[in-house]
């Protein structure tokens, strides 16, 4: 699979918009939930991964080693959905009860719970929704965050530190 | 559960779940796709054939690819205008040449995937088409197009197949001093007053076949390609007649020539420009051949560096053959107790008048602070 997705990245650096488009399709539902993470607005967070992708396809060609597109890409949606939150702010749209009703999925935290907790995390900062996101969500290492959210190391240590006590904070005063 | 265990779970849970519209997909690659839709085309001659599998998937992705401009069987035969020396003349998409007379043209204009057919001429005769192409019970895609482009040609019969390839893949400007542009059968050759490549086919129960790969002016991205298949007898004579028509070709509008003397204007004009819709381009001096010191926060087509990079710019800039500005510009940085020296490299192509176009990025150098 990784092959694949470096051939497809080599030829949409040589300027194949077939190879792209399938990147595109490939990558879309990923890009949009970490966007969706950090803006927290469905038709916001389609708009950043649009721009990633637009600014993807103008850069790619900087990309000298298609082993690092999902790096690459990972900072890029980032980057959008940071400039999104920057852009307007805007009535979120997360319709929380659908998110809960999935089937299959079974809670590990009562629902109630979990709503307070992302009432919590919405309330957040883009910036700490980000290093959240990208450590809790997206799983990376902080390394990966850092380099994701274009921040040293030991910037990013120092967020997610204060990011997660902002969100404690929220919680204590939730009403 | 600890509070991040918790808020891992409480992401994961909403969202992960979440989904994107469905179409949001094909609205983005609506948007990229800024040469407009293009048709996947089996046409070998130009490697594109060699990812099918993939094309054929991608072609799954882009059922907007497949609209109301696909024409199924693009063929209309007319006469040919007749020249007072005995030669018809040739003029379509900028490419114009003379061509015998007594030869059949044939109107394609078949789009296929980066590739048009604008015609074929000769004795023999050539056709190209698209068809739909219908998804099996097991296929992986939804909908798809097949055009292939067929050349017939009998005993002492030859076929001019032309087309015009319109990037990607992106091949650049045809460069006479570059050996690795060329396979072993090819030639640089000039066409036109443009460099061209020239490669000659020949077997023993198969057409004789010639090709020449042409420069178009002011493009990059695109190549006139003349394929010519012959058989015998009189291979002689078709191939005179051949070489005939390619050495009449002349590209419409003639292409601009440039004075190397306006070298230094058109570089102050185009660093202007670009320097108004990317500030990463303010480094570089509007002189050519001059060195400027500066700190640097981003490189010219890439996403800002995480910290300051001290550098020196230089530009150059050279007329080319094809009608564009050539301007090379180049920073470079010293070592540091965190980087390793270096330099990088950014070709930006200009018009006649300055105006900034198409940009390669290249180096040989590790970016340092990036990404």
């Amino acid at each position: 699979m990784a092959a694949v997705a470096g051939n497809l990245v080599l030829a949409a650096r040589s300027g194949d918009a077939i190879a792209f488009a399938a990147l595109v399709h490939a990558e879309t539902p990923s890009a949009y939930r970490l966007a969706l993470s950090i803006v927290r607005s469905p038709s916001e967070a389609e708009d950043a991964v649009q721009e990633a992708f637009l600014r993807a396809w103008r850069d790619i060609r900087s990309l000298r080693d298609p082993d690092l597109w999902p790096a690459w890409f990972r900072r890029l949606t980032v980057r959008s959905a940071l400039d999104q939150t920057r852009r307007r702010p805007r009535v979120r749209e997360v319709d929380l009860d659908l998110a809960f009703n999935v089937p299959g999925l079974e809670p590990s935290v009562h629902p109630a719970d979990r709503m307070e907790l992302m009432a919590g995390f919405d309330r957040l900062r883009p910036d700490d929704r980000a290093i959240l996101a990208l450590r809790f969500f997206a799983d990376l290492e902080l390394p990966d965050a850092a380099a994701a959210l274009g921040i040293p190391l030991g910037t990013a240590k120092s967020r997610l530190h204060r990011a997660l006590g902002r969100l404690r904070d929220q919680m204590r005063h939730e009403p | 559960m600890n509070a991040e265990e918790r808020l891992s779970d409480a992401l994961h849970s909403v969202v992960g779940a979440a989904r994107p519209s469905p179409d949001l997909a094909d609205r983005i690659v609506e948007r990229v796709s800024v040469t407009g839709p293009r048709r996947v085309g089996p046409i070998a001659r130009f490697g594109l054939v060699a990812a099918a599998v993939l094309a054929l998937v991608a072609v799954a992705m882009l059922p907007l690819a497949i609209g109301a401009r696909l024409n199924l069987v693009a063929e209309k035969s007319h006469a040919p205008t007749a020249a007072p020396t005995g030669l018809a003349h040739f003029d379509r998409d900028g490419l114009a040449f003379d061509y015998p007379a007594a030869w059949m043209a044939t109107t394609s204009g078949q789009n296929m995937h980066y590739v048009t057919v604008l015609d074929y001429i000769g004795t023999g005769s050539g056709l190209a088409t698209c068809v739909p192409v219908t998804p099996g019970p097991t296929d992986q895609f939804i909908s798809g197009t097949n055009c292939g482009a067929n050349v017939s040609v009998g005993p002492g019969q030859v076929v001019v197949e032309l087309m015009r390839q319109d990037g990607p893949p992106r091949p650049g400007a045809i460069n006479p001093s570059d050996p690795s542009g060329l396979d072993p059968t090819s030639k640089y050759v000039t066409v036109g007053g443009l460099p061209a490549i020239f490669t000659e086919g020949r077997s023993t129960d198969s057409p004789v076949t010639l090709d020449w790969t042409l420069s178009v002016p002011g493009e990059l991205s695109s190549r006139y390609q003349i394929h010519v298949e012959m058989k015998a007898p009189g291979l002689d004579e078709m191939r005179a007649e051949v070489e005939a028509l390619v050495a009449s070709v002349q590209y419409d509008p003639l292409i601009p020539v440039l004075n190397a003397a306006d070298g230094p204007r058109i570089a102050a004009v185009g660093l202007a420009k670009a320097a108004a819709n990317d500030q990463s381009f303010a480094c570089f001096p509007k002189e050519p051949g001059t060195t400027v010191s500066a700190t640097v926060t981003q490189f010219p087509g890439y996403s800002p560096l995480r910290e300051q990079l001290p550098v020196t710019c230089t530009t150059q800039i050279v007329p080319t053959a094809i009608g564009l500005w050539k301007m090379t510009l180049t920073e470079s940085w010293t070592a540091a107790s965190d980087r390793s020296p270096g330099s990088l490299t950014t070709t930006l192509w200009l018009a006649p008048d300055g105006t900034p176009g198409e940009e390669d990025g290249g180096t040989a150098s590790a970016i340092p602070y990036w990404p």
